[in-house]
């Protein structure tokens, strides 16, 4: 008595006539997700199609199949060995990659040399939270399901019983800087809201005197910047330096009204001119006009962010906007991916901070960049092989152990493997060596399940099938 | 005139930004160069064209010259290959106007002014044609009329800062950088600033000295040059104006000289003249050529010998198709044993190479089918498409580009790499083997439906190089995961060139499953089988040319999409067309007993 033969449900599960549209689907699908990746990005591909519950369910509808195809023929016959092996060769490497999406990380960690460390990143979004001098709290952020609105927020309680919510989400979005006034006990910049526009370019920004960040807005050609006049013109009259050949310098007088004074080719377009809002000036750049819709006398940086479409070839930006309520008071804001952290005080001395990026795991061991090498293509700037001299540390025992990590020669330490990434070249030629860390718990069923399969087929394949007693090889 | 020539060239190239430097920053060294070659080297040389006219050289032995091995690329080659691929490179073929690339190239140097404004750089692209103002049947154009053209200078500075921040360029700004990079070829062959002969290699860069660089230095200080550098100059000053006057015996002894220096202080890290004398031979034995030509006699007297049915067409026409075929096979392992050779390593790095394995793995294959089937179809079929695989690989140089270049990092040195590779792209031959005994497969359908034993015997032959391809495919498949887990650390990440791989896998699986279920007889299975082989098209060809995404961008490149497409189109009205007719008397041939006994689990 077989159920897997005897049951309707089970049997069809186990049959061709689901498989073979399963196959196809999930070819149809693959091919979508491909489609997908090269329109816009990888984690855009990964974030719609392979990364989704319907697909893992898909696949594992499909571990099913193959499952119940396997056991609707027991007790095996001794023909049916490539076709049972091959079958539960396939599982193994489902199951494999169930665990190792389960159990494993995969991340990577950029070193200096001479630089030691021991937190490797994943790309897996996850807010941190801190109250006060507690230790930092993590959440996963990626929101894969469903995610967060104003309707559904997610909620954290807090332990001083005010509650964390993020109630907007955005997978993709545009970070923009306003200007806002100052609130009691801040301390601001002067601030000015300037428009460029021409036929090619519409740039609108914030520029803040002082605020190192924000001082200045770089246009490739030409650069805008935000001063008081007379630190302006002691620039200038020192030759200048700094400043580009084509610049729009916005003045703060000393007696708190605007000027502008434009620069092109190197040449100054007349003494400061004073400079009106809302009204639009020629900067003398082709046809490029400019205007300062608005000013505060006070005024600090906030960041927003707006829902974009999709990137072309480009990593998606989320962001997620929070809503801190501690007793009758409310602190909301906006906290973009990888960009700096906000935090805040509240009343009763209650002070939060809140960040957003990548997930950061924990080595057992520590890792010190010791020296980094590149070889060449002789005779060409195409690197030929990079390596990395590192000394990894057993943080119980504290031995340094010296390693050598190359290309295709990854470091095996306490279930853990480094393998050497890329490398990136800092302006002073010297180089930070980037490993990809990972824990794979699932690689030996995924390596079994991939020799059984491959055996079960060319047993499937060698062994003639039975049925087939004419012969094959009469000429034509 | 000419010093005015190169000053209008660097006021030209002056122009450019800076951001744009790092490729046309050598145009600017090189222009520079220009002068001080004008001034020193070629001033002789001028005087000389001036007597002897602009006069073709004469015919000279080339032997010697050709073998002096260059660094250029990031590898070693002889200056035969140098000059084939430079020559290939501007003008789009390797025997420009029917000489010697090497005369080319020489010529280049010797008459740069003759060169300046001649029409023989390339220019592929009909609508980038338009937008410089040459006719749009004119293929080639001058270097003049590029380095004074002020919109062409401008379009290609703006593609290349487009390139820089990543934005996908149109065909009329790739074709923008090619021109360039064409123009840029010419002016460095010229200048002598890419003809890195003196084997003094700079520590740091393991940089040879080049020809452009001696001329430098002595120009700047005569007696700062070490006498061997100056023997070098000699030499191929001498070279250059025994080419001018075609004086062979002075051509020769003024070639070994300069090859006796170079080797003289190369020293023993001077490359192996044995390996630059298998590579100028491999250059002028040109085996894929003559494997095409041998496949494609072998295919038409097969091709007789079908329509000729009698005993003595099977002996005097199949028989020595055979013999071609397998002749053919020796032809294109002889090149293949050659390129690995001088490559030093099996060639899996770019889409020629893998179209040479895969055509050659597919001959393999249809030796070893046609050896148990003795059907003789294995041979017709092995022979067209090898014919079209290696008419391919040989005649379009700018898409497939047959140069040997180094291997990306990340390629090297690794077992696996190679393994995963050659099987998966084995698989690939055996399943091009199948689309060919497919099409016999569809003949038969069309013209011959009655035959329905014959049909049945294809169908399970057609069936037998599916398998083979479907475990092929598989194992490369999995040892891709391998590697990529040995040398990225995961073993699967639906990177598009893996998961293509799979989606080619899943459809050839589900036809297998749809064969033995006994849903597919004889026409659907041939129609699927035809069909699944566009998923190994894309996987091979698509990913590579249309997606061009993800983590196996060193083989990433362009052209050749019109005809793909017609390809593809063909073969959907061609199943269309069989699939209609076959239908219809459908019902009659299909009732075979089928082997669906052992799928019942009854």
């Amino acid at each position: 008595m077989n159920p897997f033969k005897e049951n309707k449900v089970l049997r069809f599960l186990g049959s061709v006539k689901l498989a073979l549209p399963m196959l196809l689907i999930l070819a149809a699908l693959l091919a979508t997700g491909t489609i997908v990746e090269s329109r816009f990005s990888t984690a855009v591909a990964k974030r719609f199609v392979y990364g989704t519950w319907w697909f893992g369910g898909f696949l594992l509808l499909l571990a099913v199949n193959l499952l119940c195809s396997a056991f609707s023929r027991f007790p095996w016959k001794k023909h049916q060995t490539g076709f049972v092996i091959t079958h539960l060769g396939i599982i193994c490497i489902l199951a494999g990659s169930l665990i190792t999406q389960q159990g494993g990380d995969d991340g990577q960690i950029a070193l200096k040399e001479g630089e030691t460390g021991h937190v490797f990143q994943e790309e897996k979004p996850t807010l941190y939270y801190q109250l006060n001098d507690e230790p930092i709290q993590k959440i996963p952020a990626s929101f894969p399901f469903r995610p967060p609105s104003p309707d559904h927020p997610l909620m954290v309680r807090l332990e001083n019983e005010g509650l964390l919510m993020v109630n907007q989400f955005y997978l993709n979005a545009q970070r923009t800087v306003r200007g806002r006034n100052v609130e009691k006990g801040e301390k601001g910049f002067p601030a000015v809201h300037v428009e460029l526009n021409s036929s090619f370019v519409h740039e609108d920004q914030w520029l803040f005197l002082g605020d190192a960040d924000n001082d200045h807005l770089d246009l490739g050609p030409a650069s805008v910047f935000f001063e008081k006049e007379s630190d302006w013109k002691k620039r200038l009259s020192h030759g200048g330096k700094g400043i580009p050949d084509n610049a729009l310098a916005i003045l703060l007088a000393p007696d708190g009204s605007l000027k502008y004074q434009t620069r092109y080719h190197g040449q100054p377009g007349g003494e400061p001119q004073a400079l009106a809002l809302g009204q639009d000036y020629p900067t003398g750049w082709m046809d490029m006009q400019f205007k300062a819709p608005e000013r505060l006398s006070e005024g600090l940086p906030e960041e927003t962010f707006e829902s974009q479409p999709f990137p072309y070839q480009k990593d998606l930006q989320p962001a997620l906007h929070f809503e801190v309520l501690q007793g009758t008071e409310k602190r909301e804001g906006w906290v973009g991916y990888q960009s700096s952290p906000v935090s805040f005080t509240l009343s009763q001395g209650q002070a939060y901070a809140l960040g957003y990026g990548p997930k950061k795991i924990d080595l057992p061991f520590a890792l010190r960049l010791l020296k980094f090498k590149v070889g060449f293509d002789p005779g060409t700037e195409k690197p030929a092989s990079y390596a990395s001299d590192v000394f990894y540390m057993d943080q119980a025992s504290g031995v340094e152990t010296p390693a050598h990590i190359s290309m295709n020669e990854p470091l095996h330490f306490m279930g853990y493997t480094v393998y050497q990434a890329s490398y990136e070249q800092e302006p002073d030629g010297s180089y930070i060596s980037v490993f990809s860390v990972g824990k794979d718990p699932g690689i030996w069923c995924k390596y079994g399940g991939a020799i059984v399969l491959v055996l079960g087929i060319i047993f499937m394949f060698w062994f003639k099938n039975p049925a087939w007693n004419k012969r094959e090889t009469n000429g034509i | 005139m000419e010093s005015k020539n190169q000053t209008t060239i660097r006021h030209r190239f002056t122009q450019m930004n800076t951001d744009s430097e790092k490729i046309f920053g050598k145009a600017l060294v090189s222009v520079h160069l220009c002068e001080s070659v004008a001034k020193k080297l070629f001033f002789v040389l001028m005087l000389l064209s001036v007597l002897c006219g602009l006069a073709f050289a004469g015919e000279l032995d080339y032997r010697t010259l050709s073998l002096i091995p260059i660094q250029e690329g990031g590898r070693f080659k002889p200056l035969d290959t140098f000059a084939r691929e430079s020559v290939r490179f501007a003008t789009g073929r390797e025997a420009y106007e029917g000489r010697n690339p090497l005369a080319t190239v020489l010529d280049w140097a010797a008459h740069p002014q003759a060169w300046d404004n001649k029409n023989f750089i390339l220019v592929e692209n009909l609508d980038f044609r338009s937008l410089i103002g040459i006719p749009q049947d004119q293929k080639w154009v001058s270097p003049q009329l590029l380095i004074n053209h002020e919109g062409f200078i401008a379009y290609a500075k703006s593609s290349y800062a487009k390139q820089q921040r990543k934005i996908t360029l149109d065909p009329k700004e790739k074709e923008s950088l090619a021109v360039f990079g064409r123009l840029q070829r010419y002016e460095d062959v010229k200048s002598g600033e890419v003809l890195a002969l003196v084997p003094v290699a700079d520590t740091a860069t393991q940089k040879w000295g080049t020809i452009g660089d001696l001329n430098r230095a002595y120009h700047e200080s005569k007696a700062a040059v070490p006498e061997a550098a100056l023997g070098v100059l000699e030499s191929f000053a001498g070279v250059l104006n025994a080419y001018d006057k075609g004086d062979d015996a002075q051509f020769q002894a003024q070639s070994q000289a300069l090859s006796q220096i170079l080797a003289q202080i190369g020293g023993k890290d001077y490359p192996d003249p044995g390996k630059m004398r298998l590579e100028t031979q491999f250059n002028s034995l040109k085996p894929f050529r003559w494997a095409w030509i041998i496949y494609l006699v072998a295919a038409l007297l097969t091709a007789l010998s079908f329509v000729f049915k009698s005993p003595r067409a099977y002996n005097w026409l199949y028989l020595p198709g055979f013999a071609l075929f397998v002749t053919g096979l020796g032809m294109s392992t002889c090149g293949f044993v050659m390129r690995c050779l001088i490559a030093g390593r099996p060639p899996v790095s770019n889409m020629y190479e893998s179209l040479i394995w895969v055509t050659f793995m597919m001959t393999v294959f249809a030796l070893i089918f046609e050896l148990i089937f003795k059907v003789r179809l294995f041979v017709l079929a092995g022979s067209i498409l090898a014919w079209v695989g290696f008419v391919l690989a040989d005649n379009i140089p700018t898409v497939l580009s047959p140069s040997i270049e180094p291997i990306e990092p990340v390629l090297r040195s690794s077992f696996w790499l190679t393994i995963h590779v050659l099987t998966i792209t084995s698989g690939y031959a055996a399943f091009l083997l199948s689309l060919g005994i497919g099409h016999v497969c569809l003949w038969f359908l069309w013209f011959r439906p009655g035959r329905k034993e014959t049909l049945q015997k294809l169908t399970r032959i057609l069936y037998r190089v599916v398998q083979v391809g479907v475990v092929l495919l598989a194992a490369g498949t999995i040892l891709g995961g391998v590697w990529a887990n040995y040398s990225w650390g995961r073993f699967w990440g639906w990177d598009p060139k893996e998961t293509w791989a799979l989606i080619a896998l899943l459809g050839y699986v589900a036809i297998l499953h749809g064969r033995l279920a006994g849903w597919l007889r004889e026409l659907g299975f041939t129609i699927g089988v035809v069909s699944a082989f566009l998923g190994v098209l894309m996987a091979w060809y698509g990913v590579n040319f249309i997606l061009g995404v993800g983590l196996h961008s060193y083989g990433f490149s362009k052209g050749g999409l019109p005809y793909v497409i017609a390809f593809v189109a063909f073969e959907i009205v061609l199943l269309t067309v069989v699939g209609l007719k076959a239908g219809k008397g459908k019902l009659s041939a299909v009732d075979t007993p089928m082997p669906e006994k052992s799928l019942n689990p009854r």
